[in-house]
């Protein structure tokens, strides 16, 4: 029995490393690697070779992978010789250095898409002098300024303006419920700046608590019972979340306790698809959103100019997108715009 | 007859040590905050831990046992995913639910047969399923969230009966009794303590070694399967990134509960008594509205001053 087993794992294993070595990427374009192009000093690629993106994102997280998605579906429609590669940060920094590394090895990719929290400048300028364009996103860095390109929306602003398109339904006196994301965590700190920046406009508006659940739903809702426990049903009158997830656990643990989470003035961020339906549903009254499309345009833009040279890898040129608030008033397009990318929540 | 009584007494705060701890927790958090012991209060924490208990139930099988499972945070959310499929396909609960028991079933069983067949330590074996399960979540979600539900999805994780007792509560009881009847009514539970006790002396003693850890991580594997079903439900929703590091968790319930690490130790009541602690330290945290950085810090010096004390305490039961 144990030899048949062994024998079967082996088996298993020389297929997966057959397919594997013999294959082009895998069908969700995760991790796949080509070694055939050699290196260059320029990123245009000569006619029938492929251009090849390495993007390292962050699939836990839902925006960073939606995005990925969207991009690299939209660019590799757009072209027809260019390969994206999706790699997963798992939410890691420490996945970083090891990613840049492994492209400098590799030393055939002629862009590379990815999000820091660190100076890897000596990184960026070895992949520009191999024939490899830069773009960190999601996040700007004073110490990354004129180093490498930078796509962004700013995440203060998003959750600054989600909060302000709500500031005025707070009543008078209101107290006010803040949900954060991760302790630490560059996004939620500029995040809670935008929040707090919009409550600022009204002083006569208390925060209550402000309580870190790490993005989670489920966390959220915990919070939430014990918020609800603590001030009781009447004692808040807004919740401010920094992501539309942890502001419907927080609306599911309202419905479980009887309260009308429609009576509540309610904001999150991220604008993703059950963000949009939740809007639609009443339930939270504004997110804001930072298009993937515009990421994607931006991409497909930079790409073309990279092959016919216009660009080269050394090139420096960063791309700010505004953040869309999104209120009653407008959901009704990005839920139309979801369903064109086959978003239904099932 | 004044020492026998000491003894006795000794023996007796020893025994139920983890027991008697969370009383004076439980007390000293009412001192420090009069919502505390309110009967809504009670029941909130009872339904915020039931996916953690119910996931330290399969954890207590496998230490038990001597056996680990850190994929346990990964089946919960692929049975979840699955079990809310199921459900959108065919509108039963029954079947969602026996869906996502199965598929916890299924992920254990492979798990088992690597640790049995292959004497690959439970920690790595596991280890390595944690990351495939969690891919397998990211590949039938896409990476986004199954957010529309049907309207009783949520019935089991949040919904009542009788208006006051919540469903999940109910599950979760019923799961320790049917885990108190396995672990200590069945042959194969005492099995199991012998198998976590002294392997050499189960084997000696004709247990079937590998037989019987294949059975340890496919039980285990029902109840992270009910714990997946459980989450998904109390979220009303499924997404691929859900409890993520539930098996720490579920592990500190466990050994809180005084399930020993060695294995051969413990019960599936220390099991539920331990996630009624991890679950009361953050509800009176939060009532108490401490600090997210601080409670941090706080939550994990109370679990190490827990185990301590009922180390402890079970220290002076072997030396009487």
């Amino acid at each position: 029995m144990k030899r048949r087993l062994a024998l079967l794992l082996a088996l298993v294993l020389s297929l997966s490393f057959l397919v594997g070595c013999g294959g082009k990427t895998p069908p969700d374009g995760s991790s796949g690697q080509d070694t055939q192009k050699p290196n260059s000093d320029q990123s245009e690629v000569p006619a029938g070779e492929t251009f090849r993106m390495a993007w390292l994102h962050n699939a836990a997280d839902q925006w960073h992978h939606q995005t990925a998605l969207v991009c690299k579906q939209a660019i590799e429609e757009h072209f027809d010789n260019v390969e994206v590669t999706l790699f997963d940060s798992k939410g890691d920094a420490g996945e970083i250095q090891p990613f840049l590394e492994r492209c400098i090895a590799e030393g055939d990719w002629n862009l590379v898409m990815y999000g820091t929290l660190s100076d890897d400048s000596d990184y960026i300028k070895q992949l520009q002098d191999m024939g490899t364009n830069v773009i960190y996103y999601a996040i700007t860095w004073d110490f990354l300024d004129g180093v490498c390109s930078n796509f962004v929306c700013s995440e203060y602003e998003l959750a600054y303006q989600s909060g302000m398109a709500v500031i005025d339904q707070i009543p008078e006196n209101g107290k006010v419920l803040l949900l954060g994301g991760s302790e630490g965590y560059s996004g939620s700190i500029l995040r809670g700046q935008g929040f707090m920046d919009a409550l600022a406009t009204r002083p006569d508006v208390t925060v209550l608590d402000y309580k870190y659940q790490k993005f989670d739903k489920v966390a959220a809702m915990t919070q939430m019972e014990d918020w609800i426990t603590n001030y009781g049903a009447d004692g808040f009158d807004a919740l401010f979340s920094e992501n539309d997830a942890m502001a419907l656990g927080a609306i599911e643990a309202m419905n479980s306790a009887g309260i009308d989470a429609k009576a509540k003035v309610i904001c999150g961020v991220d604008a993703l698809f059950e963000g949009c339906t939740a809007v639609k549903e009443g339930l939270i009254d504004a997110t804001c959103w930072q298009s993937s499309d515009e990421y994607a345009k931006a991409l497909i833009e930079r790409i073309e100019k990279l092959q016919s040279g216009e660009l080269d890898a050394h090139c420096v040129d960063s791309e700010t997108f505004d953040p869309l608030v999104v209120t009653q008033d407008n959901v009704d397009d990005l839920l139309a715009r979801y369903a064109e990318l086959g978003y239904t929540g099932t | 007859m004044k020492s026998i009584s000491k003894s006795g007494t000794l023996n007796f705060i020893a025994k139920y040590s983890i027991y008697v701890i969370t009383l004076l927790f439980m007390i000293v958090c009412s001192i420090l905050n009069d919502k505390f012991l309110t009967g809504t209060n009670l029941i909130n924490i009872l339904r915020q831990v039931t996916v953690y208990a119910v996931l330290a139930f399969g954890q207590a099988i496998l230490l038990i046992s001597g056996n680990l499972d850190l994929c346990a945070g990964s089946t919960c959310c692929l049975a979840g995913l699955m079990a809310l499929k199921m459900y959108l396909a065919t509108g039963s609960l029954v079947v969602a639910v026996l869906a996502g028991m199965i598929c916890g079933l299924v992920v254990n069983t492979i798990s088992g047969c690597i640790v049995a067949f292959f004497r690959i330590p439970a920690f790595v074996a596991t280890l390595g399923m944690q990351m495939a399960v969690r891919g397998v979540c990211y590949l039938i979600t896409n990476g986004s969230m199954i957010s529309q539900t049907g309207e009783n999805w949520k019935f089991l994780g949040q919904g009542f009966v009788f208006g006051v007792i919540p469903v999940s509560v109910l599950i979760m009881l019923l799961s320790a009794v049917v885990l108190w009847v396995l672990m200590d009514q069945t042959t194969l539970g005492r099995n199991f303590y012998a198998l976590g006790g002294n392997r050499e002396a189960a084997r000696a003693c004709g247990i079937n070694l590998n037989k019987n850890v294949i059975l340890a991580f496919a039980l285990s594997g029902l109840f992270m399967g009910l714990a997946g079903v459980l989450y998904t439900s109390r979220a009303n929703c499924g997404v691929a990134t859900g409890a993520q590091g539930y098996e720490g968790q579920a592990i500190s319930a466990t050994v809180i509960g005084g399930i020993g690490f060695a294995g051969g130790t413990g019960s599936a009541w220390g099991a539920i008594v331990g996630a009624v602690v991890l679950g009361i330290i953050s509800n009176i945290l939060n009532l108490l509205g401490v600090d997210s950085y601080v409670q941090q810090i706080v939550n994990g010096a109370i679990i190490v001053l827990a185990v301590g004390l009922d180390t402890f305490a079970r220290s002076l039961r072997t030396s009487q």
